[in-house]
């Protein structure tokens, strides 16, 4: 086993949370967990890995084994940014979907799915633990709370911007 | 067991339930070709070349046990041409030309190719190039020549509990990898050597016996590791009229069940520390060299005034002629008796559910006992609990860690532990009375060195004396320096130090395979380590100068 570089933040939270509820099963099914931690984080990168690796006592190597086998699972991020809309139960009654179908409208993909020019990954999760913020997004790593669909949409249109200024 | 009857070749046999068609054409003495298959390990089924016919239907004999009417057919012409075909794919999907891959001879690929009469690849080979891992210091992959029968998976996580080894991607790509694709110099490999030990190709080997020669040029000799006191049963290919040793192999069929570690596969191939190569007395001008009558003379001169420390790595033999010179004045130079006696042994230690690990690293020391604990955590049918303040590389298989000043909160804390086996190296006497309270608890004792419970038998007690004479013989010299500061100090030893020069007089000793002797293993049972080796320098043989000091005392 390897010590995992874990930089702590809410995905992790998240993450530990899914798990905790998994381990509770007599064979905690490692699918499953991958599931979730995909569902989080957008991709499977080594430090997710290893930290499922951890808590449920499953080889590192096993772990690698299953990603790669199926073609669901990525363990590169698929787009520059991944945005991340909590669905969790004060996201929702606060109106989270509502934020997911308008930027969904204006990114022009679906849930899972990745812009053409690669910017954007549009994703899901079940509560970053910051309800109080609800509904709350994050993109890669930065949460956004208070959201309403328009305040949404501009923070992309926010992120199109600086990206074109590098660029340009 | 139950018996039940199916047919085999036409035959009605009697057979027992629950095994597999293959063990039971074993035990008929019938033959049928495998390449994946390994007992001790679980069968898995994916090489496909050990498949027969039953009632028109091919199943392979390695996974399929036996049912009642049965009726198996071994080699049908059908079952000859799918053994062909498959033997043929095999060939062509990696690179195998034998003639240029270390395992040439002992492969069992090549084996088959021979039992088959291969001549000739029907299909195109699969060009494709992996690259080879040599990262590691003991061990080369390559990848270009696996067959993936997962004979090192499953050696690495069923057998030795380590899980480093896995395999990566689909089908025709599928490799081996380590932990997450990393060399394997990288990984969390713990160099226990075993998945090199039942790779049947060329995909895995060792290192050091590269262009050493085959196993036809070898002589076997079944001996045992001294490194540590589990012992582990060891089989020695040592090059046939030579001196020096190819490999060394797990014993199967001894309590180690195949597994070593690090130390005991590969520490005597790669010797590191420097030996004293001969014995050298202390004048005026420095050293001189001594021969045998001078050794005897002086030893007789100062044995009146002298004590005579010994440590954990002589064996019985030894320490018995010790005392018969030297009577009561031999001491242990180092603490040997365990703070709390075991009541388990290795097997219960193979059954336990529960264990408590107290401030060592059993990856470290004492590995194959830490190879029976983590293949049963990982196997989700034990569970770990670390007591260490310090580093341990078992810290992240563990269920639960704490320091090791959490002992008593930390057992508090932990309700529901199914008699658990403590496992300890040294306690401090608050740690022993904390775990002597519980009555559930089971205790078993690593002893400091290899036949520290040896010392014990023959009486031999730590104690520091002073006296105008010392006489030190063992390997671990550690505890000498402060005490031999002011008297004349003989030191029987395998190893040349630095500190060594401090000292008086110097005898090399034999070391490692070049001993032969017994010694109490954890367990307390008696091991017979047998000679492989003979030294390379002018080392004595300890017992050879005690027999000779009794018989000079006795004239
Ligand atoms: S040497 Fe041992 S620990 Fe390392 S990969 Fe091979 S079997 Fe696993
Ligand atoms: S490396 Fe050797 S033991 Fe492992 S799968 Fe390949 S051929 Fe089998
Ligand atoms: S566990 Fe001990 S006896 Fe066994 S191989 Fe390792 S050092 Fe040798
Ligand atoms: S429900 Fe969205 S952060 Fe908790
Ligand atoms: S030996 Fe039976 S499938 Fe490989």
């Amino acid at each position: 086993m390897q010590k995992c570089d874990i930089k702590e933040n809410p995905q992790y939270d998240a993450l530990r949370l899914s798990l905790r509820i998994l381990k509770k099963e007599e064979k905690p099914s490692l699918i499953e967990a991958l599931h979730r931690a995909q569902e989080i984080f957008g991709y499977l990168p080594e430090e997710v890995l290893c930290f499922i690796s951890n808590e449920l006592k499953v080889p590192l190597s096993k772990i690698y084994g299953v990603v790669t086998f199926y073609h669901f699972f990525r363990t590169e991020p698929a787009a520059k940014y991944l945005i991340n809309i909590c669905l969790g139960t004060a996201c929702f009654v606060k109106g989270s979907e509502k934020v997911l179908k308008a930027l969904s409208e204006d990114l022009n993909i679906k849930v899972g799915e990745t812009t053409a020019d690669k910017l954007f990954t549009l994703s899901t999760a079940r509560c970053f633990g910051c309800c109080g913020l609800a509904p709350v997004m994050m993109i890669n790593k930065d949460v956004y709370g208070n959201l309403s669909p328009d305040k949404a949409k501009s923070i992309i249109e926010e992120y199109r911007r600086k990206e074109n200024q590098t660029n340009g | 067991m139950e018996k039940i009857k199916i047919k085999i070749n036409g035959q009605e046999v009697e057979v027992e339930q629950g095994k597999t068609i293959l063990q039971v054409a074993k035990e008929l003495n019938l033959h049928i070709p495998t390449l994946c298959n390994f007992e001790p390990l679980l069968p898995q089924g994916s090489c496909r070349i050990c498949l027969v016919e039953d009632r028109g239907k091919f199943v392979t004999s390695c996974t399929t046990q036996v049912a009642p009417n049965m009726d198996v057919k071994l080699d049908t012409p059908d079952v000859i041409a799918s053994r062909n075909l498959i033997l043929q794919l095999l060939f062509t999907e990696r690179n195998h030309y034998c003639m240029y891959c270390e395992a040439s001879g002992d492969c069992e690929l090549q084996k088959l190719g021979y039992e088959f009469g291969l001549d000739h690849f029907e299909f195109e080979t699969y060009e494709r190039k992996f690259t080879v891992d040599n990262s590691h210091n003991y061990i080369v992959i390559d990848p270009n020549r696996c067959v993936l029968c997962r004979r090192c998976v499953r050696a690495c996580s069923q057998l030795a509990g380590h899980n480093v080894l896995g395999e990566m991607n689909r089908g025709i790509d599928t490799t081996i990898i380590a932990d997450m694709n990393v060399p394997l110099g990288e990984s969390s490999c713990t160099s226990c050597g075993l998945c090199v030990q039942v790779c049947p190709t060329g995909a895995i080997t060792d290192k050091r016996s590269y262009y050493f020669g085959k196993d036809i040029q070898t002589e076997e000799i079944y001996s045992n590791c001294d490194q540590c006191p589990v012992g582990c049963g060891v089989k020695i290919y040592k090059k046939k009229g030579s001196n020096f040793i190819v490999k060394i192999y797990g014993d199967f069929d001894k309590e180690n069940e195949g597994i070593l570690c690090k130390l005991g596969r590969y520490a005597a191939l790669f010797e590191e520390k420097s030996r004293l190569t001969s014995a050298k007395i202390k004048d005026d001008f420095g050293f001189k060299k001594i021969d045998f009558d001078g050794i005897i003379k002086t030893i007789n001169e100062k044995m009146e005034d002298s004590v005579v420390y010994v440590d954990g790595s002589l064996f019985n033999e030894e320490l018995s002629l010790i005392k018969k010179v030297f009577k009561d004045r031999v001491f242990s130079l180092y603490e040997n008796e365990p703070p709390i006696e075991s009541n388990v042994s290795i097997d219960d230690i193979k059954s336990a559910k529960d264990y408590i690990v107290i401030g060592v690293d059993l990856n470290r020391e004492y590995g194959v006992i830490g190879s029976f604990i983590k293949r049963k955590i990982f196997s989700k049918n034990g569970r770990l609990i670390l007591f260490d303040s310090n580093y341990n590389s078992l810290k992240n298989v563990a269920n639960y860690v704490f320091g090791i000043d959490e002992l008593e909160s930390g057992l508090e804390k932990l309700k529901d532990l199914d008699s658990p086996i403590i496992i300890y190296k040294n306690l401090s006497e608050k740690e022993t009375e904390i775990l002597s309270k519980n009555k559930n608890f089971r205790f078993f004792y690593l002893p400091f060195e290899t036949n520290s419970i040896g010392l014990l038998k023959e009486n031999i007690k730590h104690k520091i004396e002073k006296s105008k004479n010392i006489i030190f013989i063992g390997k671990n010299l550690q505890g000498l320096k402060d005490i031999a500061k002011e008297s004349f100090t003989i030191v029987f030893t395998p190893y040349e130090t630095d500190e060594i020069n401090k000292f008086d007089l110097l005898i090399p000793i034999n070391d490692g395979f070049e001993r032969e002797g017994s010694f109490y293993n954890v367990d307390g049972k008696v091991i017979n380590k047998a000679k492989v080796l003979d030294s390379k320098f002018e080392t004595f043989d300890l017992k050879a100068i005690l027999e000779e000091l009794i018989k000079v005392k006795s004239l």
